[in-house]
């Protein structure tokens, strides 16, 4: 059952190409992780899927449904940021609260339960009260996770999510995301966490240079590198 | 130097009354500016092109005037084309034009001052843009808005001095009218100085209040 298909994305930022023609197909509840070095256009990627950024050419289709309504295909499509973008002045509770009482219409009891239930599956009951501020980074990062989820989306993107963290961290985001993902969630990752890839993803994609030039599962991507330039990519980064 | 208490307290009810003036065209403009600022940057932020152009440049040609020549064409080019206001209403109308136009810079640079981050985060979300600006955006910018629009307010009710070209009768043309009559000079000056401070002090302070509910 496929859940999104892409063909022949491309974009360029004047004279730098991002992306070159990119094609990619996610089924339900796929877990696919997208690596690659930095400039290889795996955030652009994500970026185009939920129009943040808008591709020069190419055609995306969510569910069936070409991406016509931008806000709709967006409330579908969950992001979590490398630098969290919670929203500072608000709790913890109130950020995951009011994009579904703004924009689903849930009533302030309804879309401040829905939240409470959130932070409890992200580990984060008992911080509802607080500010961004007063939490760690991955404890933000969880918040960011859960005020994603609270719009129910169809697809989750997460665009390094754990880039911005300290080491002890990155853990506690990992284990949530792996626990999403083994609850069904369709999701595609970009991230350099190799650990996470071969624990969670269904398969692995490797961009260079603005394509997507291999795609495996875990084990072949790892054991037997389909491509020159990813075997030295994955000597540099496992390597140290 | 003697000061002249008797002359002090002969002449201070007509400056009092003077305040009154200054303080209501004060006001007005500061409620003309308060309404017409937001629209300004929003057309600035989220207009379509040319509403966008046309919001800039308004701002642009308001900053580049000195008061004082903005509150002339009010009261002296208003009539040729048949609108013909009296001298309190164009100084009203003035200077909330002058105080509309740096209080959207202040709003619009917030907003800006935010980063992209945020506008994503929202977008991201599945808000409109305009949503993501006024809902989610403009609530965080209110705090950096602040300080800044109370120097901007400040700045307004002295620039409503300058409407004693236009003879209102507000505390500078009243002292001023009743220096040359009396000659009495150090007296009415400190009473002027005194009213202005007043004045200006009570809109600080209450800007402070705001700042301190806004938890900034």
């Amino acid at each position: 059952m496929t859940l999104l298909t892409a063909r022949g994305l491309a974009k360029r930022f004047g004279s730098f190409t991002a992306l070159d023609g990119v094609d990619l197909d996610l089924n339900r509840g796929e877990r696919l992780v997208i690596c690659g070095p930095s400039g290889s256009g795996k955030s652009t990627l994500i970026r185009c899927i939920n129009r943040l950024e808008e591709p020069d050419a190419g055609t995306i289709v969510i569910d069936g449904v070409p991406a016509k309504d931008l806000q709709a295909l967006r409330r579908r499509v969950g992001m979590v940021f490398q630098q969290f973008n919670l929203f500072p002045n608000l709790t913890a509770r109130e950020n995951i609260a009011i994009a579904p009482r703004k924009l689903l219409g849930l009533s302030r009891a309804e879309a401040d339960a829905r939240a409470e239930a959130l932070l409890d599956r992200v580990q984060l009951a008992g911080h509802a009260d607080k500010p961004p501020a007063a939490l760690s980074g991955g404890q933000q990062q969880r918040v960011a996770i859960a005020r994603a989820l609270a719009m129910e989306p169809v697809l989750m993107l997460f665009d390094e999510p754990t880039s911005a963290l300290d080491p002890e961290m990155i853990r506690e985001v990992l284990d949530v995301m792996v626990e999403l993902g083994q609850g069904g969630m369709s999701m595609i990752v970009v991230t350099h966490e190799m650990g996470f890839a071969r624990r969670a993803a269904d398969r692995i994609g490797f961009m260079d240079q603005g394509r997507i030039v291999a795609m495996a599962p875990p084990q072949q991507f790892f054991d037997a590198p389909p491509h020159p330039r990813l075997v030295r990519f994955l000597d540099n980064i496992l390597g140290h | 130097m003697i000061f002249d208490w008797v002359a002090f307290f002969e002449y201070f009810p007509r400056l009092i009354r003077a305040a009154g003036v200054t303080l209501q065209v004060s006001l007005l403009s500061l409620g003309l500016a308060c309404l017409l600022a937001p629209l300004l940057a929003l057309a600035r932020l989220l207009g379509p092109k040319p509403l966008r152009s046309m919001a800039q440049g308004m701002i642009e040609v308001v900053r580049g005037l000195p008061p004082l020549v903005i509150i002339a064409f009010a009261y002296f080019a208003l009539p040729k084309v048949g609108v013909v206001l009296s001298g309190f209403w164009c100084g009203v109308l003035a200077l909330g034009l002058v105080g509309a136009v740096y209080a959207a810079e202040i709003i619009r640079s917030a907003i800006e001052s935010l980063g992209c981050g945020q506008l994503e985060a929202a977008l991201a979300l599945g808000f409109a843009r305009w949503r993501a600006v006024l809902e989610i955006l403009l609530p965080q910018a209110l705090r950096r808005i602040l300080p800044p629009l109370t120097n901007e307010f400040a700045n307004l009710i002295k620039a409503s001095s300058l409407l004693s070209v236009i003879s209102v009768h507000e505390i500078s043309q009243v002292g001023q009218s009743l220096i040359f009559e009396t000659f009495v000079v150090i007296e009415i000056l400190v009473q002027m100085a005194i009213l202005y401070l007043i004045i200006i002090g009570s809109v600080t302070i209450l800007s402070r209040r705001l700042e301190r509910g806004l938890g900034a």
